[in-house]
């Protein structure tokens, strides 16, 4: 597998390297111990050899790898730090439904949860809390979407029940996205609590964020296309 | 032809060792540089580096021998490799003074 993997690396250089050093290459890694070292070490050698080489020849090739490598980057990043900022959404919502089950299991009623006022999903950044019984049916809610209680998508309960947590991105109505985590609970004859929030401030970060990650690849092209014409300028001037 | 020592890494220096001795192609070298510093180069980083030597005229590629291309060393890359020993040397001298001026 890394030898073929090593072959394939080889394969990658640009052709007039691979026109002057492949046979000899593959003679060597014929008789070498192939680990994966050499093939990030054959991998480094490839992207040298397209980026810092000047007699590679192809500028078509030369960006092609250098569009897909920035692109490639791009999205890494913008996916890290997505990934992060929606991980990073469901914490107040682990907190509360660990710190509710925490007060049904010292004795709280769930009646203790009410409130007179409750939050509007479809407007509100707050926090709200839905108590249901073991039969899915809710018995307390903090917050309202349009006057009622938002109904929970199917099989969510059954999951966290089986699983003791879930975690899940809702949308009970077009445009209200909502990160809510659901716990099971095995006080008061059994139940759930889930607790969630608008997933508005966090969107509105992730919008910001594609647009820096946009400005930024729309930057490094630029530069990738400077450096081509610039190396494209020099080997003219080299020649002559 | 300028010496441009500064801008040569460690691979460069093995390979001309391992040629002052002679000709030999990349296995061998590959081989021989492990045996005699306990560097393994691996084939990206010794190629890298052959390719820069050949275009700068410090080696040259013999004729290929059963799918194998022997290097020599020039001689522009013999004077390079003295360079570097004597700049080693002295390092070497310095360092050790240094040391025993710690009581080392």
């Amino acid at each position: 597998m890394l030898k073929r993997l090593a072959r394939l690396a080889v394969n990658a250089y640009p052709r007039a390297w691979r026109d002057r050093y492949q046979v000899e290459m593959v003679k060597v890694l014929e008789g070498h111990k192939v680990s994966l070292a050499t093939v990030i070490d054959l991998a480094i050698g490839v992207a040298r050899a397209w980026f810092l080489w000047p007699h590679k020849g192809r500028w078509r090739a030369q960006m092609f790898v250098g569009v897909g490598s920035i692109t490639f980057v791009c999205l890494f990043v913008f996916a890290g730090f997505q990934q992060s900022m929606r991980m990073g959404a469901n914490q107040p919502q682990i907190q509360m439904t660990q710190h509710v089950t925490s007060m049904m299991t010292h004795g709280q009623s769930v009646n203790g949860f009410h409130t007179s006022h409750p939050i509007e999903i479809q407007q509100s950044l707050a926090p709200f809390l839905v108590i249901y019984n073991n039969q899915g049916a809710p018995v307390v809610s903090t917050g309202e979407l349009y006057g009622r209680t938002p109904v929970i998508p199917m099989g969510v309960l059954a999951y966290a029940k089986q699983h003791g947590q879930d975690k899940l991105t809702w949308q009970p109505e077009q445009g209200v996205r909502i990160a809510a985590v659901v716990q099971y609970h095995a006080n008061h004859g059994g139940g759930f609590v889930l607790a969630g929030r608008s997933l508005r401030v966090v969107e509105q970060g992730e919008t910001s964020l594609l647009k820096m990650i946009e400005m930024a690849w729309l930057v490094l092209m630029g530069g990738l296309i400077a450096m081509v014409i610039a190396l494209g300028r020099r080997r003219k001037s080299a020649k002559v | 032809m300028k010496s441009d020592i500064g801008r040569f890494s460690d691979p460069s220096f093995l390979i001309l060792a391992s040629l002052a001795s002679g000709p030999k192609h990349g296995y061998a070298m590959m081989e021989d540089i492990q045996a005699f510093s306990g560097t393994l180069l691996e084939p990206g980083t010794l190629y890298g580096a052959i390719n820069r030597l050949e275009e700068r005229g410090f080696i040259r590629p013999l004729k290929v021998e059963e799918r194998r291309r022997p290097y020599e060393i020039t001689g522009a890359g013999f004077v390079l490799f003295q360079e570097r020993v004597a700049l080693f040397e002295k390092m070497a001298v310095i360092g050790k003074n240094r040391m025993e001026l710690r009581g080392y």
